[in-house]
């Protein structure tokens, strides 16, 4: 083959890769800039069953199933942007709520594999979550100080 | 000098369809969709005001949008499925799951009509009232849906691909859906 043939052959290759790889490049920054615009939040606290503020907020663990009120939930109040649950399985059941007490949840209930619950405003309060079954999945709350 | 020329345009050509491919296959694949075999596909699409966008949009947050595939588009496409007692319900698809949300109140996302998942549900609580109320979405499979409680079967109202939850009985006696 000639030395010139040799030569295209190499530029081609290198615009066949650059140009994937700018594809890729390009579709990974606007999933990754949508997802920055999706989410802001102060503090994260995961109360399943362990317990860990602002890390592993959304790692999934075995949760132990019950359909009773302050089945988890947090160890104090604060006031909550939102409170989640997400789970392996769609077709999971949970309860998820907010108390200004631990006596008494006011909760959503919902068939799915993730959920998330409008805040608490500027009342202090305690974050729950139950799943009705054994899950694999995690409960956190977004709050600020 | 012909051969090089053919060649060059060749190459060049595998490399403009290595990139479109790649673009064209990642646009596509986040492009939101609903199941064939979900009845809410053939309610009219409408958009959500972007004020209600973003706020349903925090709720699903980071976790849930990519799981299910919720991206910009896919609150040009919303479908309204109902008024509950704390707003209306939006279905909202994603590019692989599905949302349903009450705007600045809550969100539940699934991935309804997918093979052993027949439904995704939504619904409030008053622990005053005992009264649990809200809505769901159930594939084209589902002849009957009922609440489960440990006491009876409550049969749920279906139509079109929606049902209605609005029961009385003590939390802790709900257990889940019957469903046939």
């Amino acid at each position: 083959m000639h030395r010139r043939s040799k030569m295209w052959i190499v530029l081609a290759a290198h615009l066949t890769v650059a140009a994937t790889a700018a594809a890729v490049a390009l579709a990974v920054a606007g999933q990754s800039a949508r997802a920055k615009e999706a989410y802001a939040a102060t503090h994260c606290t995961h109360y399943t069953p362990t317990y860990s503020q602002d890390y592993n907020c959304y790692i999934w663990q075995n949760l132990t199933g019950s359909g009773y009120h302050d089945h988890y939930h947090t160890t104090g109040v604060a006031k909550r942007d939102d409170n989640h649950f997400s789970s392996q399985s769609s077709s999971d059941y949970w309860w998820l709520g907010y108390s200004p007490s631990e006596a008494s949840f006011p909760s959503y209930w919902g068939q799915g594999y993730g959920t998330g619950i409008s805040g608490t405003g500027s009342s202090y309060e305690y974050a729950e979550c139950s799943p009705l079954y054994d899950v694999t999945g995690a409960c956190w709350t977004d709050w600020h100080d | 000098m012909v051969r090089k020329a053919a060649l060059a345009a060749s190459l060049a050509a595998v490399a403009w369809a290595v990139f479109a491919g790649t673009s064209s296959a990642l646009q596509a694949s986040d492009r939101p969709v609903i199941r064939s075999n979900l009845a809410v596909a053939a309610f009219p699409a409408q958009a959500l005001p972007q004020s209600e966008a973003t706020a349903v949009n925090d709720l699903i947050g980071v976790q849930l949008a990519d799981r299910a595939g919720i991206t910009a588009d896919s609150f040009e496409e919303v479908r309204r499925i109902g008024q509950t007692v704390t707003g209306p319900a939006y279905f909202i698809p994603g590019s692989h799951g599905a949302c349903i949300a009450v705007v600045a109140e809550a969100v539940v996302c699934g991935d309804p009509g997918a093979p052993g998942i027949p439904s995704i549900a939504l619904a409030s609580f008053d622990a005053r009232s005992n009264r649990l109320s809200g809505i769901g979405v159930a594939a084209t499979t589902v002849n009957a849906i009922a609440l489960e409680t440990r006491a009876e079967n409550v049969p749920l109202p279906l139509a079109n691909g929606v049902f209605r939850i609005n029961t009385s009985a003590p939390r802790e006696s709900i257990r889940g859906f019957a469903i046939h």
